[in-house]
Protein backbone atom coordinates (compact mmCIF):
# COMPACT_ATOMS: atom_id res chain seq x y z
CA UNK A 1 0.00 0.00 0.00
CA UNK A 2 1.37 3.51 -0.86
CA UNK A 3 1.91 6.14 1.52
CA UNK A 4 -1.18 8.22 2.84
CA UNK A 5 -1.94 11.37 1.12
CA UNK A 6 -2.52 14.31 3.70
CA UNK A 7 -6.39 14.46 2.35
CA UNK A 8 -6.94 11.10 2.95
CA UNK A 9 -5.57 11.18 6.63
CA UNK A 10 -7.41 14.32 7.31
CA UNK A 11 -10.77 12.07 5.88
CA UNK A 12 -9.70 9.68 8.34
CA UNK A 13 -9.13 11.46 11.53
CA UNK A 14 -12.47 13.59 10.70
CA UNK A 15 -14.48 10.46 10.40
CA UNK A 16 -15.55 10.67 7.03
CA UNK A 17 -14.04 7.40 5.73
CA UNK A 18 -15.95 4.57 4.71
CA UNK A 19 -15.64 1.83 7.42
CA UNK A 20 -13.97 -0.34 5.05
CA UNK A 21 -11.25 2.41 3.65
CA UNK A 22 -10.80 3.78 7.11
CA UNK A 23 -9.88 0.21 8.61
CA UNK A 24 -7.61 -0.04 6.02
CA UNK A 25 -5.81 3.32 6.37
CA UNK A 26 -5.87 2.61 10.18
CA UNK A 27 -3.95 -0.55 9.70
CA UNK A 28 -1.68 0.87 7.82
CA UNK A 29 -0.90 3.99 9.49
CA UNK A 30 0.10 1.46 12.64
CA UNK A 31 3.01 -0.19 10.51
CA UNK A 32 4.26 2.37 8.56
CA UNK A 33 6.47 4.96 10.35
CA UNK A 34 6.73 7.63 7.76
CA UNK A 35 2.46 7.82 7.47
CA UNK A 36 2.11 7.86 11.53
CA UNK A 37 4.18 10.62 11.75
CA UNK A 38 2.03 12.39 8.82
CA UNK A 39 -1.18 11.33 10.80
CA UNK A 40 0.43 12.41 14.16
CA UNK A 41 1.42 15.81 12.32
CA UNK A 42 -2.23 15.77 10.73
CA UNK A 43 -3.63 15.73 14.35
CA UNK A 44 -1.70 18.71 15.43
CA UNK A 45 -3.02 20.42 12.36
CA UNK A 46 -6.40 19.48 12.52
CA UNK A 47 -6.25 20.94 16.75
CA UNK A 48 -4.31 23.80 15.63
CA UNK A 49 -6.49 25.09 12.86
CA UNK A 50 -9.64 24.67 15.01
CA UNK A 51 -8.17 26.84 17.73
CA UNK A 52 -7.37 29.48 15.32
CA UNK A 53 -10.47 29.02 13.78
CA UNK A 54 -12.14 29.35 17.44
CA UNK A 55 -9.70 32.57 17.89
CA UNK A 56 -12.40 34.33 15.55
CA UNK A 57 -15.09 34.13 17.70
CA UNK A 58 -13.04 35.98 20.26
CA UNK A 59 -14.30 38.92 21.25
CA UNK A 60 -12.94 40.58 24.24
CA UNK A 61 -13.95 43.18 25.87
CA UNK A 62 -12.52 46.42 26.28
CA UNK A 63 -11.12 47.03 23.32
CA UNK A 64 -14.36 47.42 21.37
CA UNK A 65 -13.55 51.69 20.81
CA UNK A 66 -16.79 53.02 22.96
CA UNK A 67 -17.88 54.40 19.47
CA UNK A 68 -18.63 51.23 18.52
CA UNK A 69 -20.42 50.18 21.90
CA UNK A 70 -23.43 48.57 21.20
CA UNK A 71 -26.50 50.97 22.03
CA UNK A 72 -23.90 53.80 23.78
CA UNK A 73 -26.07 56.13 24.52
CA UNK A 74 -28.60 53.43 26.62
CA UNK A 75 -27.48 53.08 30.35
CA UNK A 76 -24.68 55.60 30.23
CA UNK A 77 -27.11 58.83 30.18
CA UNK A 78 -28.34 60.15 33.44
CA UNK A 79 -32.11 60.29 32.02
CA UNK A 80 -31.59 56.49 30.82
CA UNK A 81 -30.24 55.89 34.73
CA UNK A 82 -33.12 57.48 36.40
CA UNK A 83 -35.63 56.27 33.92
CA UNK A 84 -36.82 59.99 33.54
CA UNK A 85 -39.60 60.45 30.80
CA UNK A 86 -40.86 63.81 29.75
CA UNK A 87 -44.06 62.80 31.43
CA UNK A 88 -42.31 62.06 34.86
CA UNK A 89 -39.73 64.42 34.83
CA UNK A 90 -43.04 67.16 33.98
CA UNK A 91 -44.77 65.56 37.43
CA UNK A 92 -41.27 65.93 39.34
CA UNK A 93 -41.18 69.48 38.23
CA UNK A 94 -44.40 70.16 39.26
CA UNK A 95 -44.35 68.50 42.58
CA UNK A 96 -41.38 70.61 43.26
CA UNK A 97 -43.10 73.98 41.93
CA UNK A 98 -45.72 73.24 44.23
CA UNK A 99 -43.14 72.84 47.20
CA UNK A 100 -41.32 75.82 46.64
CA UNK A 101 -44.38 77.53 46.59
CA UNK A 102 -45.51 76.44 49.52
CA UNK A 103 -42.61 76.80 51.55
CA UNK A 104 -42.31 80.37 50.01
CA UNK A 105 -45.79 81.33 50.96
CA UNK A 106 -45.61 80.16 54.54
CA UNK A 107 -41.99 81.91 54.77
CA UNK A 108 -43.40 84.92 53.67
CA UNK A 109 -46.49 84.80 55.82
CA UNK A 110 -44.65 83.80 58.93
CA UNK A 111 -41.32 85.91 58.88
CA UNK A 112 -41.54 85.83 62.96
CA UNK A 113 -42.64 82.26 63.69
CA UNK A 114 -42.83 84.12 66.87
CA UNK A 115 -46.04 85.63 65.35
CA UNK A 116 -47.75 82.46 64.53
CA UNK A 117 -47.28 80.37 67.32
CA UNK A 118 -47.62 83.18 70.12
CA UNK A 119 -50.42 83.32 72.45
CA UNK A 120 -51.59 85.81 74.82
CA UNK A 121 -52.08 84.41 77.79
CA UNK A 122 -53.14 86.34 80.86
CA UNK A 123 -51.13 85.85 84.12
CA UNK A 124 -52.33 86.55 87.72
CA UNK A 125 -51.29 86.83 91.01
CA UNK A 126 -52.49 84.15 93.16
CA UNK A 127 -54.43 86.78 94.82
CA UNK A 128 -55.83 88.46 92.10
CA UNK A 129 -56.46 84.92 89.95
CA UNK A 130 -58.97 84.20 93.88
CA UNK A 131 -60.46 87.79 93.28
CA UNK A 132 -60.63 88.26 89.32
CA UNK A 133 -64.19 88.60 88.24
CA UNK A 134 -65.39 86.25 85.53
CA UNK A 135 -65.55 87.71 82.42
CA UNK A 136 -66.45 86.83 78.58
CA UNK A 137 -63.85 86.49 76.08
CA UNK A 138 -63.79 89.54 73.82
CA UNK A 139 -63.40 88.62 70.61
CA UNK A 140 -62.40 91.82 68.42
CA UNK A 141 -62.47 90.49 64.71
CA UNK A 142 -64.65 87.80 63.40
CA UNK A 143 -62.89 87.60 59.89
CA UNK A 144 -61.12 84.64 61.16
CA UNK A 145 -60.11 81.68 59.19
CA UNK A 146 -61.37 78.59 59.68
CA UNK A 147 -58.08 77.49 61.23
CA UNK A 148 -58.40 80.03 63.66
CA UNK A 149 -61.56 80.22 64.73
CA UNK A 150 -61.34 76.53 65.67
CA UNK A 151 -58.46 77.51 67.90
CA UNK A 152 -60.95 79.73 69.61
CA UNK A 153 -63.27 77.06 69.74
CA UNK A 154 -60.81 74.24 71.58
CA UNK A 155 -59.51 76.94 73.92
CA UNK A 156 -63.29 76.42 75.74
CA UNK A 157 -65.22 78.70 77.26
CA UNK A 158 -65.07 81.80 78.58
CA UNK A 159 -61.97 81.86 81.38
CA UNK A 160 -62.40 83.61 84.43
CA UNK A 161 -59.67 85.25 86.29
CA UNK A 162 -56.15 84.17 85.43
CA UNK A 163 -56.89 81.68 82.62
CA UNK A 164 -57.99 83.27 79.40
CA UNK A 165 -57.62 82.62 76.01
CA UNK A 166 -58.08 85.65 73.31
CA UNK A 167 -59.66 84.88 70.50
CA UNK A 168 -58.09 85.34 66.97
CA UNK A 169 -58.26 88.75 64.94
CA UNK A 170 -57.18 89.70 62.05
CA UNK A 171 -56.22 93.54 63.24
CA UNK A 172 -53.68 95.63 61.24
CA UNK A 173 -51.00 97.24 63.77
CA UNK A 174 -52.77 100.55 63.53
CA UNK A 175 -55.89 98.81 64.08
CA UNK A 176 -54.64 96.87 67.29
CA UNK A 177 -53.25 100.12 68.50
CA UNK A 178 -56.26 102.07 68.31
CA UNK A 179 -58.38 99.31 69.94
CA UNK A 180 -55.25 99.56 72.80
CA UNK A 181 -55.80 103.44 73.02
CA UNK A 182 -59.38 102.99 73.97
CA UNK A 183 -58.78 100.35 75.85
CA UNK A 184 -56.38 101.94 77.89
CA UNK A 185 -57.21 103.33 81.48
CA UNK A 186 -57.33 106.58 81.11
CA UNK A 187 -55.59 107.74 84.21
CA UNK A 188 -52.73 105.81 82.31
CA UNK A 189 -49.68 108.34 82.44
CA UNK A 190 -48.46 109.60 79.21
CA UNK A 191 -44.88 108.25 79.45
CA UNK A 192 -46.27 104.79 80.60
CA UNK A 193 -49.11 104.76 77.42
CA UNK A 194 -46.14 105.79 75.28
CA UNK A 195 -43.94 102.67 76.60
CA UNK A 196 -46.83 100.91 76.10
CA UNK A 197 -47.39 101.35 72.27
CA UNK A 198 -43.28 100.88 71.46
CA UNK A 199 -44.00 97.42 73.34
CA UNK A 200 -47.04 96.84 70.94
CA UNK A 201 -45.01 98.19 68.11
CA UNK A 202 -42.33 95.62 69.37
CA UNK A 203 -44.87 92.60 69.19
CA UNK A 204 -46.77 93.87 66.30
CA UNK A 205 -43.96 94.03 64.43
CA UNK A 206 -43.60 90.28 64.54
CA UNK A 207 -47.64 90.01 63.88
CA UNK A 208 -47.65 92.46 61.07
CA UNK A 209 -45.79 89.90 59.05
CA UNK A 210 -47.65 87.29 60.25
CA UNK A 211 -50.46 85.19 57.98
CA UNK A 212 -53.06 87.68 58.67
CA UNK A 213 -56.76 85.99 57.44
CA UNK A 214 -56.98 89.18 55.08
CA UNK A 215 -60.58 90.62 55.17
CA UNK A 216 -60.47 91.48 51.11
CA UNK A 217 -58.43 87.41 50.55
CA UNK A 218 -56.10 87.25 47.81
CA UNK A 219 -56.97 84.31 46.57
CA UNK A 220 -58.74 81.00 48.27
CA UNK A 221 -55.54 78.68 47.33
CA UNK A 222 -53.49 81.31 49.48
CA UNK A 223 -55.77 81.24 52.14
CA UNK A 224 -56.08 77.44 52.28
CA UNK A 225 -52.53 77.55 52.43
CA UNK A 226 -51.95 80.47 55.07
CA UNK A 227 -54.92 78.53 57.21
CA UNK A 228 -52.92 74.90 57.19
CA UNK A 229 -49.64 76.30 57.92
CA UNK A 230 -51.06 77.78 61.14
CA UNK A 231 -53.51 74.95 61.75
CA UNK A 232 -50.09 72.75 61.66
CA UNK A 233 -48.00 75.33 63.54
CA UNK A 234 -51.09 75.03 65.94
CA UNK A 235 -50.62 71.68 66.59
CA UNK A 236 -47.14 71.35 67.18
CA UNK A 237 -46.87 73.47 70.31
CA UNK A 238 -50.41 71.98 71.66
CA UNK A 239 -47.81 70.17 74.08
CA UNK A 240 -47.20 73.11 76.21
CA UNK A 241 -51.01 74.20 76.84
CA UNK A 242 -52.09 74.23 80.38
CA UNK A 243 -51.72 76.14 83.39
CA UNK A 244 -49.11 76.06 85.17
CA UNK A 245 -47.64 76.76 88.64
CA UNK A 246 -44.20 78.61 89.59
CA UNK A 247 -42.22 78.56 92.77
CA UNK A 248 -38.24 79.54 93.85
CA UNK A 249 -36.47 76.34 93.34
CA UNK A 250 -35.01 75.90 96.32
CA UNK A 251 -32.67 73.26 95.14
CA UNK A 252 -30.09 75.96 94.14
CA UNK A 253 -30.30 78.22 96.95
CA UNK A 254 -32.58 80.88 96.01
CA UNK A 255 -35.80 80.85 98.14
CA UNK A 256 -37.35 84.19 96.06
CA UNK A 257 -39.03 84.54 92.72
CA UNK A 258 -37.69 86.71 90.15
CA UNK A 259 -39.23 90.05 89.72
CA UNK A 260 -42.01 90.05 87.39
CA UNK A 261 -42.44 85.96 87.27
CA UNK A 262 -45.69 84.98 88.50
CA UNK A 263 -47.24 82.55 90.73
CA UNK A 264 -48.83 80.69 87.95
CA UNK A 265 -49.74 81.12 84.49
CA UNK A 266 -51.73 79.80 81.88
CA UNK A 267 -50.47 78.60 78.13
CA UNK A 268 -53.65 78.71 75.74
CA UNK A 269 -53.41 77.15 71.90
CA UNK A 270 -51.47 79.60 70.19
CA UNK A 271 -53.39 82.40 68.20
CA UNK A 272 -52.91 85.40 66.63
CA UNK A 273 -53.86 87.52 69.69
CA UNK A 274 -52.03 90.30 69.84
CA UNK A 275 -50.44 91.85 73.34
CA UNK A 276 -52.66 94.89 72.81
CA UNK A 277 -55.85 93.21 72.93
CA UNK A 278 -54.78 91.03 75.70
CA UNK A 279 -53.70 93.73 77.74
CA UNK A 280 -56.88 95.94 76.65
CA UNK A 281 -59.14 93.46 77.94
CA UNK A 282 -57.50 92.13 80.77
CA UNK A 283 -57.66 95.87 81.83
CA UNK A 284 -61.12 96.51 80.75
CA UNK A 285 -61.56 93.71 83.94
CA UNK A 286 -59.37 95.44 86.19
CA UNK A 287 -56.91 93.36 86.37
CA UNK A 288 -54.11 94.84 87.40
CA UNK A 289 -51.52 92.70 88.23
CA UNK A 290 -52.56 90.43 85.23
CA UNK A 291 -49.35 90.66 82.58
CA UNK A 292 -50.49 89.87 79.36
CA UNK A 293 -47.19 87.86 78.10
CA UNK A 294 -46.88 85.88 74.58
CA UNK A 295 -45.24 82.44 74.33
CA UNK A 296 -44.00 80.27 71.59
CA UNK A 297 -42.24 76.54 71.28
CA UNK A 298 -38.59 76.96 70.70
CA UNK A 299 -38.49 73.27 69.84
CA UNK A 300 -40.43 69.96 70.58
CA UNK A 301 -39.11 69.85 74.04
CA UNK A 302 -38.70 73.60 74.95
CA UNK A 303 -41.04 76.59 74.77
CA UNK A 304 -40.48 80.10 76.11
CA UNK A 305 -42.93 82.36 77.61
CA UNK A 306 -42.37 86.24 77.49
CA UNK A 307 -43.94 88.18 80.73
CA UNK A 308 -44.36 91.59 79.91
CA UNK A 309 -43.51 94.22 82.36
CA UNK A 310 -46.22 94.66 84.77
CA UNK A 311 -44.46 98.23 86.35
CA UNK A 312 -42.97 101.00 84.06
CA UNK A 313 -39.63 100.39 86.59
CA UNK A 314 -39.73 96.10 85.97
CA UNK A 315 -38.24 94.05 83.21
CA UNK A 316 -39.85 91.50 81.26
CA UNK A 317 -39.20 88.11 81.93
CA UNK A 318 -38.65 85.41 80.17
CA UNK A 319 -39.27 81.50 80.88
CA UNK A 320 -37.73 78.65 79.18
CA UNK A 321 -40.01 75.37 80.08
CA UNK A 322 -38.85 72.00 79.25
CA UNK A 323 -41.09 68.94 78.91
CA UNK A 324 -40.79 66.68 81.55
CA UNK A 325 -38.24 68.65 83.69
CA UNK A 326 -40.14 70.01 86.86
CA UNK A 327 -37.36 73.13 86.71
CA UNK A 328 -37.69 75.96 84.41
CA UNK A 329 -35.27 78.97 83.47
CA UNK A 330 -36.06 82.47 83.96
CA UNK A 331 -34.06 85.23 82.77
CA UNK A 332 -34.76 89.31 83.22
CA UNK A 333 -32.20 91.43 82.22
CA UNK A 334 -28.85 89.68 82.57
CA UNK A 335 -30.27 87.93 85.78
CA UNK A 336 -30.91 83.58 85.18
CA UNK A 337 -32.64 82.01 87.73
CA UNK A 338 -33.75 78.33 88.14
CA UNK A 339 -37.76 77.91 89.37
CA UNK A 340 -39.83 74.79 90.14
CA UNK A 341 -42.35 74.73 87.22
CA UNK A 342 -45.20 72.46 87.82
CA UNK A 343 -48.30 71.75 85.66
CA UNK A 344 -51.62 72.40 87.53
CA UNK A 345 -55.21 71.96 86.93
CA UNK A 346 -57.04 74.68 85.71
CA UNK A 347 -59.58 76.81 87.01
CA UNK A 348 -63.12 76.11 85.46
CA UNK B 1 -43.99 25.57 14.57
CA UNK B 2 -43.40 26.46 10.66
CA UNK B 3 -40.82 25.43 8.78
CA UNK B 4 -39.06 28.94 9.19
CA UNK B 5 -39.56 28.71 12.81
CA UNK B 6 -37.71 25.39 13.16
CA UNK B 7 -34.83 26.30 10.54
CA UNK B 8 -34.00 29.11 12.50
CA UNK B 9 -33.87 27.05 15.60
CA UNK B 10 -31.58 24.50 14.42
CA UNK B 11 -29.37 26.45 12.24
CA UNK B 12 -29.13 30.35 12.92
CA UNK B 13 -26.77 29.87 15.65
CA UNK B 14 -24.08 28.00 13.35
CA UNK B 15 -24.88 29.48 10.67
CA UNK B 16 -24.38 33.01 12.00
CA UNK B 17 -20.66 31.70 13.73
CA UNK B 18 -19.57 30.57 10.27
CA UNK B 19 -20.50 33.81 8.48
CA UNK B 20 -19.26 35.95 11.44
CA UNK B 21 -15.97 33.53 11.30
CA UNK B 22 -15.98 34.31 7.55
CA UNK B 23 -16.93 37.67 7.25
CA UNK B 24 -15.87 39.40 10.57
CA UNK B 25 -18.71 41.35 11.13
CA UNK B 26 -20.92 40.38 13.27
CA UNK B 27 -24.26 42.23 12.32
CA UNK B 28 -23.10 41.40 8.42
CA UNK B 29 -23.48 37.69 9.52
CA UNK B 30 -27.05 38.07 11.23
CA UNK B 31 -27.81 40.11 7.43
CA UNK B 32 -26.78 37.36 5.73
CA UNK B 33 -28.05 34.56 7.59
CA UNK B 34 -31.72 36.06 7.79
CA UNK B 35 -31.74 36.99 3.89
CA UNK B 36 -31.06 32.50 3.91
CA UNK B 37 -33.55 31.80 6.12
CA UNK B 38 -35.67 33.91 3.33
CA UNK B 39 -34.55 32.13 0.70
CA UNK B 40 -34.99 29.01 2.64
CA UNK B 41 -39.02 29.84 2.96
CA UNK B 42 -39.18 30.54 -0.36
CA UNK B 43 -37.74 27.17 -1.17
CA UNK B 44 -39.71 24.10 -2.51
CA UNK B 45 -37.62 21.66 -1.27
CA UNK B 46 -34.78 20.97 -0.28
CA UNK B 47 -32.56 18.00 0.34
CA UNK B 48 -30.31 18.86 2.83
CA UNK B 49 -30.95 21.55 4.87
CA UNK B 50 -27.75 22.08 6.19
CA UNK B 51 -25.82 22.17 3.68
CA UNK B 52 -28.52 24.30 1.80
CA UNK B 53 -28.33 27.17 4.19
CA UNK B 54 -24.32 27.00 4.23
CA UNK B 55 -24.24 27.16 0.63
CA UNK B 56 -26.96 29.79 0.14
CA UNK B 57 -24.82 31.95 2.74
CA UNK B 58 -21.44 31.58 1.07
CA UNK B 59 -23.23 32.12 -2.29
CA UNK B 60 -24.28 35.60 -0.61
CA UNK B 61 -20.99 36.32 0.64
CA UNK B 62 -19.90 36.31 -2.80
CA UNK B 63 -21.87 38.57 -4.19
CA UNK B 64 -19.61 40.78 -4.97
CA UNK B 65 -22.30 43.99 -4.73
CA UNK B 66 -23.35 42.83 -1.96
CA UNK B 67 -19.84 42.70 -0.30
CA UNK B 68 -18.49 46.21 -1.55
CA UNK B 69 -20.80 48.09 0.14
CA UNK B 70 -20.30 45.98 2.92
CA UNK B 71 -16.10 46.27 2.48
CA UNK B 72 -17.07 49.83 2.10
CA UNK B 73 -19.27 50.15 5.29
CA UNK B 74 -16.96 47.71 7.40
CA UNK B 75 -13.57 50.14 6.05
CA UNK B 76 -15.75 53.17 7.53
CA UNK B 77 -16.14 51.59 10.36
CA UNK B 78 -12.36 50.64 10.81
CA UNK B 79 -11.79 53.81 10.38
CA UNK B 80 -13.66 54.67 13.02
CA UNK B 81 -12.45 52.27 14.98
CA UNK B 82 -8.67 52.97 14.21
CA UNK B 83 -9.87 56.26 15.60
CA UNK B 84 -10.99 55.56 18.91
CA UNK B 85 -8.73 53.06 19.23
CA UNK B 86 -6.33 56.10 19.75
CA UNK B 87 -7.56 57.17 22.86
CA UNK B 88 -8.63 53.70 24.14
CA UNK B 89 -6.27 52.01 25.64
CA UNK B 90 -6.75 48.54 26.61
CA UNK B 91 -5.52 46.29 29.39
CA UNK B 92 -2.40 44.36 28.82
CA UNK B 93 -4.15 40.91 28.56
CA UNK B 94 -7.20 42.74 26.46
CA UNK B 95 -4.55 43.71 23.85
CA UNK B 96 -3.30 40.25 23.74
CA UNK B 97 -6.20 38.72 22.95
CA UNK B 98 -6.94 41.05 20.62
CA UNK B 99 -3.52 40.72 18.58
CA UNK B 100 -4.43 36.97 18.64
CA UNK B 101 -7.46 36.71 17.13
CA UNK B 102 -6.31 40.05 14.79
CA UNK B 103 -3.62 37.58 13.66
CA UNK B 104 -6.11 34.44 13.31
CA UNK B 105 -8.07 37.14 11.43
CA UNK B 106 -5.75 37.71 8.98
CA UNK B 107 -4.67 34.03 8.57
CA UNK B 108 -7.60 32.98 7.58
CA UNK B 109 -7.76 35.92 5.07
CA UNK B 110 -4.96 34.51 3.56
CA UNK B 111 -6.60 31.37 2.63
CA UNK B 112 -8.32 30.94 -0.69
CA UNK B 113 -12.04 31.33 -0.62
CA UNK B 114 -12.92 27.99 -1.50
CA UNK B 115 -10.52 26.52 1.37
CA UNK B 116 -11.79 28.85 4.03
CA UNK B 117 -15.25 28.27 3.16
CA UNK B 118 -14.81 24.72 3.56
CA UNK B 119 -12.39 24.80 6.65
CA UNK B 120 -15.20 26.70 8.30
CA UNK B 121 -17.90 24.74 7.59
CA UNK B 122 -16.32 21.58 8.88
CA UNK B 123 -15.75 23.56 12.02
CA UNK B 124 -19.54 24.40 12.11
CA UNK B 125 -19.89 20.61 11.92
CA UNK B 126 -20.81 19.90 8.78
CA UNK B 127 -19.65 16.79 7.09
CA UNK B 128 -18.49 15.81 4.02
CA UNK B 129 -21.37 15.32 2.03
CA UNK B 130 -22.43 18.96 3.67
CA UNK B 131 -19.91 20.92 2.41
CA UNK B 132 -19.02 19.15 -0.66
CA UNK B 133 -22.77 20.09 -1.54
CA UNK B 134 -22.53 23.68 -0.42
CA UNK B 135 -19.61 23.91 -2.22
CA UNK B 136 -19.92 21.82 -5.42
CA UNK B 137 -16.80 19.96 -4.74
CA UNK B 138 -16.46 15.57 -5.18
CA UNK B 139 -16.53 14.24 -1.72
CA UNK B 140 -13.19 12.52 -2.27
CA UNK B 141 -11.66 15.83 -3.05
CA UNK B 142 -13.29 17.56 0.18
CA UNK B 143 -10.28 16.28 2.85
CA UNK B 144 -7.76 16.93 0.18
CA UNK B 145 -9.05 20.48 0.17
CA UNK B 146 -9.61 20.14 4.48
CA UNK B 147 -5.67 19.07 4.18
CA UNK B 148 -4.62 22.34 2.68
CA UNK B 149 -6.70 24.68 4.19
CA UNK B 150 -6.02 23.93 7.62
CA UNK B 151 -1.91 23.14 6.99
CA UNK B 152 -1.88 26.89 5.35
CA UNK B 153 -4.13 28.16 8.30
CA UNK B 154 -1.78 27.12 10.69
CA UNK B 155 1.21 27.44 8.61
CA UNK B 156 0.01 31.75 7.78
CA UNK B 157 -0.92 31.82 11.69
CA UNK B 158 2.86 30.70 13.02
CA UNK B 159 4.08 33.59 10.49
CA UNK B 160 2.34 35.67 11.50
CA UNK B 161 3.05 35.16 14.74
CA UNK B 162 6.44 34.75 14.29
CA UNK B 163 6.24 38.46 12.38
CA UNK B 164 4.39 40.28 15.38
CA UNK B 165 7.15 38.83 17.70
CA UNK B 166 9.50 39.86 16.16
CA UNK B 167 8.41 43.67 15.72
CA UNK B 168 7.51 43.30 19.53
CA UNK B 169 10.97 42.16 20.69
CA UNK B 170 12.48 45.12 17.85
CA UNK B 171 10.25 47.54 19.17
CA UNK B 172 10.99 46.36 23.02
CA UNK B 173 14.67 46.47 22.40
CA UNK B 174 14.79 49.93 20.57
CA UNK B 175 13.25 51.50 23.67
CA UNK B 176 15.82 50.24 25.96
Amino acid sequence: MQHLDEGTIHAWLDGALPAPEAAEVAKHAAECATCAAAVAEARGIIAGSARIVSALDDVPGGVIPSGRAPAPTEGTSMWHRLRLTPGRAALAATILLAVGTTLTVRSSSSPAPQANVDSIVSVAAPSAAASAPSRPVESVNHDSTKVLARSTVNAGPPRKANVRIAAPQTQTVAERREVADAAAPRETAKGELAKTRVAEQQVAAGASAMPTPPAAPTTARSNFAQAKALDLRADSVSGFEGCYRVSADSSSGSTEMPRGLPASFALSRPSAQPLAAARRAADARGEASVAPTVWRQLSTTQASVTFAAAASDAQPVSLVLTAGSPVGVASSGDRTTKVRVARSSCPP
Amino acid sequence: MTDLDRLFREYHQPLVRYLTRRLGDRDWAEEVAQETFLRAVRQDAIVSERSWLFAVATNLIRDEARRDARRRKHLELLRAQAQADEVVEPEPLTLERAQETAIARRAIEMLSERDREALLMKEEGLDYQEIAAALELSVASVGTTLARARRRLVEAYESLQENAAHKAGRGSHAAS
